[in-house]
């Protein structure tokens, strides 16, 4: 039994007449949890609009699957299905279809490693990384690692058991080797748990994952559908991509503050405590120093990315996170039960209602964009340090101090549940996925094509929008890219709103490819107004300017 | 500030994933080499960077970089695990190793504030080093294209610059931060290498319940390595305030150093109206104090003798600098080695590859990181290595054995940075025999006379009563030690039939001073061996101070030929080694001044009082970074920041504009057309003539040296000086500057596409230079080019595509 399941015992566990109350209830939990973890992430499959790192690499899958050479194809073996599966639709869907099967036997994931997190810890853990704003994107989006998050969970899974077949870990190397960048600090925390604890695996046993690694990186350096062109080793090639590419409009500070600062603050609380408790009491087992050592590796992928625009290392680092976090909040709700309320029964009511008063105050200011007068300022401030008084007083005491964890963990849920919300269901206007491409960029392939099949020509792009319109544009024939408007011209994409040139006359309308919508993580005020109004939030775009041959 | 503390925590970062490889080299280090740390990872780290950026296995970036760092945790797991003693280590080391990071963040960010009020990375070659950084952060294949010489790979050694590459990526520094910032960690690396490297040997020498002195000795070490400076700072002081007669300059050899006369403007000191000399970067000649003729005007400066305060007043991001936490470091391992009891040999390096490996590593790097430090700090290794031996074998039995590890060591540190070698082009064309007048000992004893004082005031504690005829015995051996030397120069000189004219050239100064360099050795090596004999810990101060003076002296009677032979024979030579000898006598002399000062205060030695005035003269050295200083920050005034790029944006805001869009929005390895830096003006026929061809030194190759995309051609002597002054070079070099220039030149739209597709070029850039140096000549560009960016009077031009597009 691990030291991180403190709330199940032997003895609890073989209650007779209760069991098959306790079994019932457990296995109601989890297909209630399981229902909600899925549910949240089908509306996106076909809501979501296509944005941030899914519109690169479904661009380049677009691109190998009509043989056309293109960086944006890495390939993950994701990506390289999703070029398949352009062989039979145009669509996004059936790519985040597959995309969400591999992320729903999360679930199932998270149900075996229940020896290791407990029960509980382990229905908390799927709760949270339910409601993990991020994860979802990155677990349904037809980005490139579009199977990363199940692969990582996964991972764990063999990890940390004992009866693994061999043979699984050549799938699990091949697995790892053909997707992306968010299971590379487990490895290297695998790899580095082993040599700490100096084991020595038998030569033999490593046949089988070297034979996953090389299966793996022969297929990403063969390319399906474009050949090779020098190693290539994806999940590397895409953590590096990550650094240098814009796949979010919020960079990893933001998206931290948006999102998932919950998860991830709350998981590293767990850390640390499960860290304490092994300096005090002298033992770490494998299990838990291959999960410290993941969020640690996880933590310091994120910490270094924080001005990167990529929202990869905040799903990396928020599954570890979650799987600390539930056995923590497991330990922490035990506590509560056996806490001191004598004062704080009174304390964290008071704290609340404090709170309250004083979020309510700061939603208006928000609504109206700036901060209120003197005296509203004096009764914020006074609240607050009333709200921090009381928990103050009640973490003074360490019988009492648990208690706070009643007020803290809804106030902590807030953030997650409306985060999740707005981009599960209202992708659209939501700050993830962004920079995406509106529809209204399909609509200008569509009108293209009527405008040279009615008048002739040639539909000719700047050379600025080349990668911005693979997608949109894909399946219209030819294109010619151009920087300057050439002789057969019948439909030109332009940068900018200058007057058209001759013979050209301009379409009507506010055009644009891309659309960015603003981090609401760049101001309190403005990051309290998007909780008050979903529709807060600038979306931004660079005008384009369309031109169609005037008829002699 | 956030770039800093990022830039910080990196190198604390990899400094203590390197600990647990620290305690396994230097396991004897009161502090385990935690010191040593910073260099050993980063070392490390760049390897592992450099070796799979060749291999294709990292792809250029950020992420790269973060990779290589996490190799270095794996390789720390790994060693952490395995080595049984790694918690011993650790619960014994972490006061050293926390008194090490303090000293790191001290030396840093001190470094930092003083470099914040004068970031600008802009005079001598600073913008080369900026070229390199760049290089080596923006090549998109390794080894590292040159950005001044497009299609071809850098052909220097350039490791140093991959280092703080990684450092710059990983902190997400832009590299004209990371600049100033690499300086700021290698002034800090370097102050606890040589503070890790002098408590080691002081506590070898005093025993453990010194611990104070050894304190003192690392702090003697620390500030004679990094805050002592030539003396001639104490002259330009006086001179500033009008102090001194002509005779005591001109006794010492420094007649340009005397204060003005009334209406005198040249080879004088103008007198200050602050309490420090305020003439213009007076510090700077004080790295060229060892003249032929003192009395020149203007100045005939034949020789440099940089010194490492000087180097970090100066800010060149150079390969000799950058590299001196890793000569401590080899330093330090020979140090260890010497130190260890076991028998090295070939059952040794196969019992321990993972040290034989390491230490491989390192001694490679020493040539890709400053190619001139390889035999110095090799030879020291190779000599521990054999001393080592040599207490259980006798001399011959010992060469084998000693050959036996060596051996591989020496194979793998070649074969690992063979890509490097590959691609190198050492301009080195052998030993000669410096003919020519010698140094003047007045100018010998300003450059280094606290230096060697403080290495041999060791001679006073070291040498015991009743060691005469041990003393004499060894003098006999070791007179060949400075005797070997001077008949090889006497006989390559008479190979060359230069020995006559090279007698009488060398001056009765020179001679002098090349005597005062033999005695010091012999003294030294005399030392040396007597504490050797008697297996004294005193031994290995004295073999480095030993080392030091000899190349002091080995400098004086020959040259390494190089493209600087004809006029400066000996400026390489001197400079390069020259500040290895400052390195090796800060290290020992720390040691032995502390030392000293122990034996003098305790009473038992009473020559060793001879601390007091060593002291004395050392404290005089601290005078060049008292004034100096404030000097070069203008009092510490005006606006403070890192950015080595600020001052352009200050001074040029379109021009700093242009170049972070040519940074942001061009490919790494396009190449782009931007001036050569030959001035043009109206000639025959008012057709374009060259005005002005220097182009080194000057604004030629600025774009790509600050953003790293490949130009046609930058600065030419330089590429020469890396490629040799071959006829084939000169040619080439030339026709690259002429083609670019005729871009810029012609009025012909066809000859500016037939450059720009002869050349590579998609880009062709306008910026204040080009204006400057063509000025009217320039064609029309937007007529025939894309416009791709403009700001102000400057554009950047794009040549016209147009491409079918399949989309299904």
């Amino acid at each position: 039994m691990s030291a991180i399941a403190p709330e199940e015992t032997p003895a609890a566990a073989n209650e007779g007449a209760e069991r098959t109350i306790a079994v019932s209830i457990e296995t109601l939990a989890w297909i209630a949890v399981g229902a909600i973890f899925l549910g949240i992430r089908l509306w996106p499959i076909w809501q979501m609009p296509v944005g941030g790192a899914e519109l690169v690499h479904l661009s380049g899958a677009w691109n190998a699957s009509i043989g056309v050479e293109d960086d944006r194809y890495v390939p993950t073996l994701f990506q390289a299905l999703t070029a398949l599966s352009f062989a039979f639709t145009t669509s996004e869907v059936p790519a985040r279809l597959l995309a969400f099967l591999a992320t729903a036997t999360i679930p199932l994931a998270l149900f075996m490693l229940r020896p290791l997190l407990g029960t509980g810890g382990a229905l908390i853990a799927l709760g949270i990384l339910a409601f993990d704003a991020v994860g979802v994107v990155a677990g349904v989006g037809a980005g490139a690692m579009g199977f990363d998050l199940a692969i990582a969970a996964w991972l764990f899974v063999l990890l940390t058991r004992a009866d693994v077949p061999p043979w699984a870990w050549a799938a699990a190397a091949f697995a790892v080797t053909t997707g992306g960048p968010i299971a590379l600090p487990l490895v290297v925390a695998a790899a580095a748990t082993t040599l700490l604890r100096a084991e020595r695996p038998p030569w033999r046993s490593l046949t089988w994952p070297a034979a996953g690694i090389v299966a793996g990186i022969a297929l990403t350096t063969l390319r399906p559908g474009l050949g090779p062109d020098g190693l290539t080793i994806a999940p590397t090639a895409l953590f590096v991509d990550g650094f240098e590419q814009r796949w979010s409009t919020a960079d990893g500070l933001g998206l931290f503050i948006l999102a998932s600062w919950p998860v991830v603050v709350g998981g590293l609380l767990a850390a640390a405590w499960r860290v304490y408790d092994a300096w005090r009491l002298n033992e770490l087992d494998r299990d838990e120093m291959l999960l410290l050592l993941w969020t640690a590796f996880a933590l310091g992928w994120f910490v270094t990315a924080l001005p990167s625009h990529d929202p990869t290392p905040l799903a990396a680092l928020a599954l570890p996170s979650a799987l600390l976090l539930g056995p923590g909040l497991v330990r922490g709700f035990a506590a509560v039960r056996d806490a001191d309320w004598t004062y704080t029964q009174y304390l964290i009511p008071f704290a609340a209602i404090a709170l309250s008063i004083a979020v309510f105050y700061v939603g208006d200011w928000a609504k109206l964009d700036r901060v209120g007068n003197t005296s509203d300022k004096l009764v914020v401030t006074g609240l607050m340090l009333a709200t921090l008084a009381a928990l103050a007083v009640a973490l003074l005491d360490r019988w009492s101090a648990p208690t706070v964890l009643t007020l803290l963990v809804p106030l902590a849920a807030v953030p997650l549940v409306v985060a999740t919300a707005t981009i599960a269901f209202r992708a659209g206007d939501a700050p993830l996925p962004s920079p995406l491409s509106p529809v209204q960029a399909r609509e200008l392939r569509d009108i293209a094509l009527q405008s040279v099949g009615d008048d002739g020509g040639s539909i000719v792009i700047h050379p600025d929008f080349d990668d911005a319109l693979t997608w949109p544009f894909r399946d219209s024939g030819t294109v010619v890219v151009a920087s300057r408007i050439p002789e057969d011209a019948g439909f030109v994409l332009w940068p900018g709103e200058g007057a058209p040139p001759d013979g050209f006359a301009p379409l009507e309308g506010d055009w644009a490819l891309l659309h960015e919508v603003d981090s609401p993580a760049t101001g309190f005020l403005k990051f309290m107004r998007w909780y008050t109004d979903r529709y807060s939030l600038a979306i931004t775009s660079e005008p384009v300017a369309v031109y169609v041959r005037e008829n002699e | 500030m956030s770039v800093v503390l990022a830039f910080w925590m990196t190198a604390l970062v990899i400094g203590a994933l390197a600990l647990p490889l620290s305690f396994r080299l230097f396991r004897r280090f009161p502090d385990g080499g935690a010191g040593l740390s910073f260099a050993l990872g980063l070392t490390l780290v760049g390897w592992a960077y450099f070796i799979h950026r060749t291999l294709e296995v990292l792809p250029v970036g950020r992420g790269g970089a973060v990779l290589a760092v996490a190799l270095l945790g794996l390789l720390a797991a790994g060693v952490a695990g395995y080595d049984r003693r790694f918690l011993a280590s650790l619960r014994r080391s972490w006061p050293g190793a926390m008194a090490v990071t303090g000293l790191f963040t001290l030396f840093m960010f001190s470094y930092v504030a003083f470099r914040s009020y004068t970031p600008e990375i802009g005079g001598t070659e600073q913008p080369m080093d900026l070229m390199y950084l760049n290089a080596s952060i923006n090549s998109p294949g390794y080894p590292p294209e040159d950005p001044w010489l497009a299609g071809e790979p850098a052909s220097y050694y350039y490791f140093g610059y991959v280092q703080v590459g990684i450092l710059t990526q990983v902190s997400g520094a832009s590299a004209s931060e990371g600049y100033n910032l690499g300086l700021a960690y290698t002034f800090a690396a370097a102050a606890t290498a040589i503070a890790s490297l002098t408590f080691a040997l002081a506590r070898w020498v005093l025993g453990p319940r010194a611990r104070r002195w050894a304190i003192g000795a690392a702090g003697t070490g620390v500030a004679l390595l990094l805050l002592v400076g030539s003396l001639a700072g104490v002259l330009e002081l006086a001179a500033a305030h009008g102090w001194g007669s002509d005779g005591l300059y001109e006794t010492l050899g420094v007649d340009w150093l005397r204060p003005c006369e009334p209406g005198q403007a040249e080879a004088c000191r103008p007198e200050s109206d602050k309490w420090y000399p305020t003439r213009f970067f007076f510090w700077f000649d004080d790295s060229r104090v060892i003249r032929s003729d003192p009395g020149a005007v203007p100045p005939d400066v034949d020789t440099i003798t940089e010194f490492p305060a000087f180097s970090f007043i100066l800010g060149d991001l150079h390969p000799h600098v950058m590299s001196l936490p890793l000569v401590l470091l080899v330093a330090a391992v020979a140090a260890a080695t010497w130190r260890g009891r076991s028998m090295l040999d070939f059952a040794a390096l196969r019992r321990d590859p993972l040290v034989a490996t390491v230490v491989a590593l390192l001694v490679g790097a020493l040539a890709f990181q400053n190619a001139w430090d390889l035999l110095t700090f090799s030879a020291l290794l190779v000599v521990a290595v054999l001393a080592r031996n040599m207490r259980r074998l006798a001399l011959w039995p010992a060469v084998r054995a000693s050959a036996g590890w060596l051996g591989p060591v020496l194979a793998v540190a070649v074969i690992a940075y063979l890509p490097w070698y590959l691609d190198f082009s050492s301009q080195a064309e052998g030993l000669y025999p410096y003919v020519g007048k010698g140094t003047h000992p007045g100018q010998a004893f300003l450059q280094f006379g606290a230096l060697l004082l403080a290495g041999l005031v060791g001679l006073t504690w070291t040498v015991r009563r009743g060691e005469a005829q041990a003393l004499a015995d060894a003098a006999l051996y070791t007179a060949w030690v400075p005797l070997g030397p001077l008949l090889l120069w006497i006989a390559l000189a008479q190979f060359h039939g230069d020995l006559g004219d090279a007698v009488d050239a060398r001056g009765a100064g020179g001679w002098l001073t090349l005597a005062a360099y033999a005695l010091a050795t012999w003294a030294l090596t005399t030392g040396f061996v007597v504490a050797r004999v008697a297996r004294r810990a005193a031994a290995l101060p004295l073999g480095l101070a030993a080392v030091g003076t000899l190349l002091l002296y080995g400098a004086e009677l020959f040259v390494i030929k190089d493209v600087f032979y004809g006029g400066a024979p000996r400026l390489n030579t001197i400079f390069k080694l020259s500040y290895q000898a400052w390195t090796l006598l800060s290290v020992a002399g720390g040691v032995m001044l502390a030392v000293a000062a122990q034996r003098a205060l305790r009473g038992r030695q009473p020559a060793a009082w001879l601390f007091a005035p060593v002291g004395a003269v050392v404290a005089l050295g601290l005078v060049f970074v008292v004034i100096a200083t404030p000097n070069r920050t203008d009092g510490f005034s005006g606006e403070t920041t890192i950015d080595g790029l600020a001052f352009l944006a200050r001074s040029d805001a379109a021009e700093y504009d242009l170049t972070q869009w040519l940074e942001a929005n061009v490919p790494r390895g396009e190449v782009i057309l931007e001036a050569t830096g030959r001035q043009y003006g109206p000639g025959e026929g008012g057709a374009p003539a060259i005005t002005d061809g220097n182009v080194d030194y000057g604004d030629g190759g600025r774009i790509s040296a600050r953003t790293g995309r490949p130009a046609y051609i930058g600065w030419y002597f330089h590429e020469i000086q890396w490629r040799g002054d071959t006829e084939g070079n000169q040619q080439d070099f030339r026709a690259r500057q002429d083609l670019v220039d005729r871009a810029y030149t012609t009025d012909d739209p066809a000859s500016v596409l037939d450059v720009l597709r002869e050349t590579g070029a998609n880009y062709l850039v306008v910026g204040s230079v080009e204006q400057r140096k063509y000025g009217a000549f320039m064609a029309d560009f937007a007529e025939f080019l894309d416009v791709a960016y403009a700001t102000g009077d400057y554009t950047v031009y794009r040549l016209p595509q147009s491409r079918v597009v399949a989309t299904s």
